[in-house]
């Protein structure tokens, strides 16, 4: 039995950022510097926003608002304006509407220029929004505005993901299911209702004899197993996907993604 | 990054520089397109997001319904195997409605698409004759998923919806059963109400593209042109070529600000703006491996598309790609350039004999918001029922009055509000509507004071052409739209294209 991975074993993925992610939405830049000291007032405070007293309460205000869909409010706690990302508030809309919606937050205690929180979303999949995350840590950088702070509008976002020996299981009980011809029991494993299918020869497993036996569990890497999941939820699906080899009794690969506290069925693949 | 260009000083030595240069149009290796197609540089590279056209009607079959059709992917072959022509996994389409005449989007509906290949080692889009959606002979097949945004959050409409296959030939896609075995059998029904199509159509744009952007040259006059032709009837550039269409068919209820249908023309509330738009992730890294590309970062607006023609010819060269990158609500940057029209200052340059721009025979109207009050009007709603009191907020976004009946558009009345339907261009945009040669005769002054007047049967000061004489001799597409939803035609199939110079004999 394989020991199981824990969640402390999730590495940090600096390598997404240096793909260009420029305003992605997952993986937490550790290389950026704590920024207690550096910053210095920016200038004018942007018309129409509501510097607070610390980031931790602009964030606590910009959540509260976003989890009452109230963009125009949550605007006012971000840096905006001529020369910003989003210089009107329908721009910030726009954004917010390209993200998970905010069901509960938890602002963390912290001192300094950056401010963090644990929020929950509605978990699911869709090729809009991309990963839902049940819960994911948010980072937001805080930026001196007069006398008070308001936020950069993009935060970094780490979703918690179940461990990969759970993928491990899912996957058993999938293959399991398709082996018995159960595609009701396979349906209720799986994320999506038509899985992506990069296999060059689709693995009919139906009726076919013998033990189900997985490998590995690994991410999915940019190639052929990965590029329809990509075209349709981005690359961050290189950092919370998994992909689990089969070996027995066919062999072949297939990729799980988060579901809250357990992984689904999402696509299968090539054996590499 | 965009094109270098050469600028062309509207002067008296433009016609030497004209004759002098290739074209009016420059830089790029772009070729000019109409409505909207290949509009501008950057888009004009990437045909899977452009969008070409936006229309909109109330429904002539149901008067408690809104139409909404937005075409994509303009000029496409109907011969354009072995990869026919889809929409991009990678974009996100969007159709965005404004209503409360702030020109900002209250209500957005998005679309994403995914192509399934179910056998990867065929080069063949189909194994046999393709009968019905999802069929097993039809190899390369595309899905959608439909969200609609707005104040309440977002919410799925429909996901993995089939697009009907490509009208691929005779024998994979008949001609007898594609509209109803194939088309008709993709419609869908939205979550809340309402319908919705997406796949190929045939394209219901109709212009002389060869000639107009030949030196702005319209057949029907020919010899008066700085460098005459004979005179011959109008050419269509996009006759017989396909487009891929989203149509929406939505209650009035779930789109109007007051939840019904309104019945007062002269209210802000009665009247809707919609822009069609396509959006790309910012950052694209192609694979080393020939594998897909791997898009991330935030989504950026690529194409946007409401009023017909305005990127076209109004908005200049080095502008285009900026313009198609801005929501209409930020419309104002532009202003300079629709409100004093260069297509209204070349008239006298490549008509001159006609026109005049300056002196006692001047004939053209003088440019800028204090002249082209049509323009603002159109730019306001002013044109479709609403008076300035009511005037909406300045933007480029095709409106129609839902207060007004809906009447039925034909070849016959494709003039629209220069022939006195109210039905018609500028209040939405039916499929028949000659929104060439209502702009044509519009930029020329047809309705201002002083000039046309609002009648296109006026002469144009000092001559004796009346405006309506000002066309481009195209006065209907080659396939007129269906009578009921999704509207747009049956697209042309693959097999039944001509040779050059012969003219199909089998049934598209």
């Amino acid at each position: 039995m394989r020991p199981p991975l824990g969640r402390s074993a999730l590495p940090i993925l600096f390598a997404f950022l240096a793909l260009g992610c420029s305003s992605s939405h997952k993986g937490a830049d550790a290389s950026k510097p704590d920024a207690t000291t550096a910053l210095t007032a920016v200038g004018p405070v942007p018309v129409g926003s509501t510097p607070e007293p610390s980031p931790q309460a602009a964030l606590t205000k910009l959540l509260d608002a976003e989890q009452r869909l109230d963009h125009a409010t949550s605007y006012r706690y971000v840096l905006h304006g001529g020369g910003q990302l989003y210089t009107t508030v329908n721009a910030w809309a726009k954004r917010r509407a390209e993200l998970p919606a905010v069901i509960r937050f938890t602002v963390e205690p912290g001192t300094g220029s950056r401010a963090s929180a644990l929020v929950e979303h509605r978990p699911g999949l869709d090729p809009f929004v991309g990963l839902s995350a049940a819960r994911e840590r948010q980072v937001w950088t805080g930026v001196r505005a007069g006398t008070g702070w308001l936020l950069q509008p993009e935060a970094d976002a780490t979703p918690e993901l179940p461990p990969d020996s759970a993928a491990v299981v899912v996957t058993d009980a999938w293959t399991a299911a398709i082996q018995h011809c159960d595609q009701h029991a396979a349906a209720k494993l799986q994320g999506i209702p038509i899985l992506f299918d990069s296999t060059t020869e689709t693995p009919d497993l139906c009726h076919v004899l013998g033990p189900v036996r997985t490998g590995g569990v690994g991410r999915l890497a940019p190639g052929p197993v990965s590029g329809d999941i990509i075209a349709q939820y981005t690359t961050d699906a290189l950092y919370w996907a998994r992909v689990v080899n089969v070996e027995s009794p066919r062999r072949f690969a297939v990729v799980v993604a988060p579901f809250g506290p357990s992984w689904k069925v999402i696509g299968i693949g090539d054996h590499p | 990054m965009r094109p270098k260009v050469r600028r062309i000083k509207v002067s008296a030595a433009l016609a030497a520089t004209v004759v002098a240069t290739a074209g009016l149009v420059v830089g790029g290796g772009a070729q000019a397109g109409a409505s909207s197609h290949r509009e501008a540089p950057l888009i004009s590279q990437d045909p899977v997001a452009d969008n070409t056209d936006v229309y909109m009607f109330r429904d002539p079959v149901d008067s408690t319904k809104v139409d909404i059709l937005a075409n994509y992917i303009g000029l496409e072959k109907p011969d354009g195997g072995p990869n026919f022509a889809k929409f991009g996994d990678d974009v996100r389409y969007e159709i965005n409605i404004d209503n409360d005449g702030d020109g900002r989007t209250d209500i957005s509906y998005q679309f994403r698409f995914r192509t399934i290949v179910k056998n990867p080692n065929t080069f063949l889009y189909n194994t046999g004759p393709i009968s019905a959606p999802f069929a097993a002979t039809q190899n390369v097949q595309q899905l959608y998923t439909v969200q609609r945004v707005d104040g309440s959050g977002t919410h799925t409409l429909l996901a993995n919806a089939p697009t009907p296959p490509v009208n691929v030939g005779e024998r994979s896609t008949p001609s007898a059963t594609y509209e109803h075995n194939l088309a008709q059998a993709s419609i869908r029904s939205l979550a809340g109400g309402g319908r919705v199509f997406a796949g190929q159509r045939a394209d219901s744009f109709f212009v002389d593209l060869g000639s107009i952007f030949d030196l702005l040259g319209l057949r029907p006059l020919n010899t008066l042109h700085l460098i005459p032709r004979g005179t011959s009837s109008g050419v269509d550039g996009v006759a017989r070529t396909n487009v891929h269409t989203i149509a929406l068919q939505l209650p009035i209820s779930m789109v109007n600000a007051d939840h019904h249908v309104p019945t007062t023309v002269n209210s802000k509330k009665s009247v809707i703006g919609v822009y069609a738009s396509s959006s790309r992730q910012r950052v694209r890294v192609l694979s080393v491996a020939g594998g897909a590309p791997r898009d991330s970062g935030r989504w950026i607006q690529v194409s946007r598309l409401g009023l017909p023609l305005v990127n076209e010819v109004l908005i200049p060269l080095g502008k285009k790609d900026l313009w198609n990158g801005t929501d209409p609500e930020n419309d104002a940057q532009f202003f300079g350039n629709i409100l004093d029209p260069e297509p209204t200052k070349l008239l006298p340059v490549v008509y001159p004999g006609v026109f005049h721009a300056s002196g006692p025979n001047k004939n053209i109207p003088t440019g800028g918001a204090a002249h082209r009050t049509d323009l603002l009007k159109l730019l306001t709603g002013q044109l479709i029922g609403l008076s300035a009191a009511n005037a909406l907020a300045p933007a480029d976004l095709l409106r129609v009055n839902l207060a007004v009946p809906a009447v039925t558009g034909t070849p016959g009345n494709r003039l629209g509000a220069l022939q006195g339907d109210t039905g018609g261009f500028p209040n939405g945009r039916r499929l028949t509507d000659d929104v060439v040669d209502i702009e044509l005769q519009v930029l020329a002054g047809v309705l201002l004071n002083g000039f046309g007047n609002g009648n296109p049967a006026t002469n144009i000061p000092h001559t004796s052409a009346p405006y309506s004489a000002i066309s481009d001799g195209v006065n209907q597409a080659t396939a007129l739209p269906l009578s009921s939803f999704p509207y747009e035609p049956t697209p042309f199939g693959g097999y039944s294209q001509p040779e050059p110079g012969v003219p199909p004999t089998i049934a598209p």
